[in-house]
C-alpha cells in the first residue's frame, strides 16, 4: 500500500520519566514545563522531511511574491477589494513575517535528526513547530493544487494505482504525512497539565 | 500551550458600532486543520475554547468568520499575526 504506516506523530512526555539518570543534566536540561514533545523518525522520513522544508527554507529566502502561488499563499493581501492598501500594509508587514518564517523553517531543520532518531519538542519549539509546518503544508497545497473536494487519501490510493510518477506520488505522501505530524502535535499539546479553565463568569 | 500574545474580548456582534470601524476577516481554505485554527484563535487572541471553536466552525462552514474588531491600526496587525500563522486573512470596514 502507498499509505505509509510507520509514522506515529508526536505524543506528550515528562521529561522525568526518559531523563537519563545524570543528576547534572537533568537540572541543566530542565524546561519551564517539565513536559516534551516527542516523534519517532525513520531515516526515511526524516530524509523526506528535510527536502520539503529546505524546499520552503529555498522558497522563503530567494523566492518572488509576484511570480510564486505559493508565496502569495504564505503572504496573503491584507485587503481583498483595496490593492493600493494592501501594497501599504504589505511594505511595512512583509519582510518582518518573511523573517519569522524562514527562522521557524530553520528551527525545524534544526531539530530534524539526521537518519533515524526522535524530534523533541518544548513546548515552545513546538509552536514554532505548527507555523513551520503549516507554511510547509500551504506550499504543498498550492504545488499540488489541493483545494476543499480533494480527497488526500484517496488519491493516493489512485496515484498508486494508475501508476503514476513517482515525484508527484512523493509529493502528496509528505502533505499526508505533514498534515498527520501536525494533527499529532495538536493533540498532544491539548492535553495540558490540570487544564482547569480560569473562566470567571 | 503559548502564552496568548494580545487578550481582548472584542464583541464580534458590535462590530458595526462606531468604536470599532474595522474588522478582522479570517476565510476558509483547504489546507488549514480546524484544530490547528482553534489553536490559532485561543492563542493570538486569548479566545476560550468555546468561542474560538465556534468561530472557527463559522470559517468551516460559512466561508469566512470576523475574529476581531476596532481600529485600523490595530485590525492590521491581527491581519498580520494570523498570516504569521498561516491563516487567510483580510480587514475590511464594518460599516
Amino acid at each position: 500500500m502507498v499509505v505509509p504506516t510507520v509514522f506515529r506523530g508526536f505524543h506528550r512526555r515528562h521529561q522525568d520519566t526518559f531523563t537519563t539518570a545524570q543528576p547534572g543534566a537533568a537540572a541543566e536540561s530542565s524546561t519551564q514545563s517539565g513536559v516534551e514533545y516527542v516523534a519517532e523518525v525513520a531515516s526515511l522520513e526524516a530524509d523526506a522531511m528535510r527536502q520539503v522544508f529546505q524546499q520552503v527554507l529555498e522558497l522563503l529566502e530567494g523566492g518572488s511574491i509576484r511570480s510564486d502561488p505559493a508565496l502569495r499563499r504564505l503572504f496573503p493581501d491584507g485587503y481583498r477589494d483595496d490593492q493600493a492598501a494592501a501594497n501599504e500594509l504589505r511594505r511595512f508587514s512583509e519582510a518582518a513575517l518573511r523573517t519569522g518564517k524562514l527562522a521557524a523553517c530553520r528551527q525545524v531543520l534544526a531539530d530534524l535528526p539526521t537518519g533515524q532518531g526522535q524530534i523533541r519538542l518544548s513546548a515552545a519549539q513546538a509552536q514554532t513547530w505548527l507555523i513551520s509546518l503549516t507554511d510547509a503544508r500551504l506550499v504543498l497545497g498550492i504545488r499540488l493544487d489541493i483545494n476543499s473536494q480533494t480527497d488526500v487519501l484517496a488519491q493516493l490510493t489512485e496515484d498508486c494505482e494508475r501508476e503514476r510518477p513517482q515525484q508527484a506520488r512523493l509529493l502528496l505522501a509528505m502533505y499526508q504525512h505533514l498534515t498527520y505530524l501536525q494533527e499529532s502535535l495538536l493533540e498532544a499539546l491539548s492535553h495540558r497539565e490540570g487544564s482547569t479553565d480560569t473562566g470567571d463568569v | 500551550m503559548a502564552t496568548p500574545t494580545s487578550v481582548r474580548e472584542p464583541d464580534v456582534n458590535e462590530a458595526a458600532c462606531s468604536a470599532r470601524p474595522w474588522a478582522t476577516i479570517v476565510w476558509d481554505d483547504p489546507v488549514n486543520l480546524m484544530s490547528y485554527v482553534t489553536y490559532v484563535f485561543q492563542t493570538l487572541f486569548g479566545y476560550d475554547e468555546a468561542k474560538a471553536t465556534a468561530l472557527m466552525l463559522d470559517v468551516h462552514r460559512k466561508g469566512k468568520a470576523a475574529v476581531s474588531s476596532g481600529a485600523r491600526e490595530r485590525m492590521e496587525h491581527d491581519v498580520t499575526q494570523l498570516h504569521a500563522y498561516g491563516l487567510w486573512a483580510t480587514l475590511q470596514r464594518t460599516g
